[in-house]
């Protein structure tokens, strides 16, 4: 090559230059030009901060629970017996939806309260729509990631596939008292122990589900007003039939002094033998989702007292 | 041909006119890049003069985290809520309990931020959020999902 033709071949490298340039161009205007309007980041926290706030009041009824097998025959019926009425913010109440219907491998605790749950998806669908209908709720309440002790209540559509959506999540207490995460790790790192802190978790569920004080006027009770007393009974015994697989515990309704019986009521007690079943089920749950976890890991991993609320908010596509 | 005119003094330089030409493009492409990244990269929504009324408005007004008429109703804000030399009109609605829709309040607020008639024009830019409402008509206590819209014009 004669020197000065060095540089000669500066039309094809600009003209490569041009058609490189133009077609990234290209590229980036196609991918950005498709999607629509962009979501509003803040959409989906506003969404919380409103549901939070705003309430609902829920008229519903547990009657559905005198087709089950384990509540006491003969209880009396009047309508009324089995209505109920709940206020309350719509975050909270759709944590407390969410806790009424947990279940155990796939068993519910109880099941008197699906009218409930209905009631509060209703509540939550209405706010949503008053919002402007794209919104989804879902909110689950879990021991941990794996947890088979588990429920999620959802309300509200499904995003379209092909929309930005924007996300928030907030945590809600659940009502059951929630574990010391410092205490947690102290009794895991030393013992490297699921049952201990099977026997924590099992603790908080039955106080949880079944406060001492409270229960204690129920089981006492009659069912006048509100058959309060059949209900707690129903819930005793699904409890014990829920954990009863799992070796010991008896539970004996013939005994005089049985703690669910009216006369011998006596709530502590029969909180301490479901909490001896319950344990084993809880730690065998533990054991099968854990594989060797750092206690800071596993304690930061268990929880019992909130309830996790994800909201998605997205825009409809401009026509 | 141009090269037969070089001598060898000029190697290695570019032609004038390609180099301007692909600097011309260069340009032309970074500048419609940016056009384009600025209205895709998230974020900057608070720059919109209408978000950042509509979140003084709020700001304002929110008693308990949620409008309540009888406690501080919109006609009663500061005029320095609103952008100086704007028109405002700040449009508050709640969904009665059969779906359809129903207006709280409905206020205009000229270029000193002093309250006037209502009467939107047709094109504005305006933004909304949902807030929750108390409405005193209301005995039950109950808080209501509600929508505060603001549009800011010139």
């Amino acid at each position: 090559m004669r020197p000065e033709n060095r540089g000669i071949s500066t039309v094809v490298d600009v003209a490569m230059a041009l058609f490189l340039i133009t077609a990234s161009i290209g590229v980036v205007m196609a991918f950005l030009d498709t999607g629509g309007p962009p979501p509003d980041p803040q959409e989906a926290d506003q969404t919380a901060e409103t549901l939070a706030v705003t309430t609902m009041n829920i008229n519903y009824s547990v009657a559905n629970v005198r087709n089950e097998p384990l509540y006491p025959n003969g209880t009396s019926y009047s309508g009324s017996q089995y209505e109920r009425s709940r206020y309350g913010a719509t975050t909270s109440m759709l944590a407390k939806a969410t806790v009424a219907g947990v279940s155990i491998n796939g068993t519910q605790f109880t099941r008197e309260n699906r009218d409930f749950e209905d009631g509060v998806k209703g509540g939550v669908l209405e706010s949503i729509t008053a919002m402007d209908g794209k919104t989804r709720v879902v909110a689950i309440y879990r021991l941990h990631d794996n947890s088979s002790v588990t429920n999620r209540v959802e309300a509200g559509p499904t995003p379209p596939p092909d929309a930005d959506v924007s996300t928030t999540t907030i945590e809600v207490s659940s009502g059951i008292p929630p574990l010391n995460e410092s205490r947690v790790e102290r009794k895991f790192g030393k013992s490297a122990d699921y049952d201990t802190v099977g026997t924590m978790i099992a603790e908080k569920l039955v106080e949880g589900y079944f406060p001492v004080s409270a229960t204690q006027i129920q089981l006492e009770g009659n069912n006048e007003t509100k058959a309060t007393r059949s209900l707690a009974v129903y819930r005793y015994r699904r409890m014990e039939r829920i954990v009863q697989s799992k070796d010991d515990p008896e539970f004996d309704h013939t005994d005089s002094d049985d703690p669910i019986s009216q006369h011998g009521a006596d709530a502590e007690e029969a909180n301490e033998l479901l909490v001896d079943g319950l344990e084993e089920v809880i730690a065998a749950d533990l054991r099968e989702s854990f594989d060797d976890p750092s206690k800071e890991e596993f304690a930061d991993e268990v929880s019992t007292g909130k309830v996790t609320i994800t909201i998605q908010t997205w825009k409809n596509e401009e026509a | 041909m141009l090269q037969l005119l070089i001598s060898e003094t000029d190697r290695g330089q570019t032609e004038p006119l390609a180099a301007l030409i692909a600097v011309t493009f260069l340009a032309i492409g970074v500048a419609l890049y940016g056009n384009v990244i600025i209205d895709a990269i998230p974020g900057d929504e608070q720059t919109n003069l209408e978000d950042v009324t509509m979140d003084r408005v709020w700001n304002e007004v929110a008693v308990d985290g949620r409008y309540n008429e009888s406690k501080k109703s919109i006609d009663d804000l500061n005029e320095t809520t609103f952008p100086e030399g704007k028109v405002v009109h700040v449009n508050i609605t709640y969904q009665r309990s059969d779906g359809t829709r129903a207006v709280v309040t409905d206020s205009q607020f000229d270029r000193s931020g002093q309250p006037m008639a209502v009467d939107p024009p047709e094109e504005t830019r305006d933004t909304s959020r949902p807030i929750p409402v108390s409405l005193d008509s209301d005995p039950s206590g109950t808080v209501r999902t509600g929508r505060l819209t603001v549009e800011v014009w010139e």
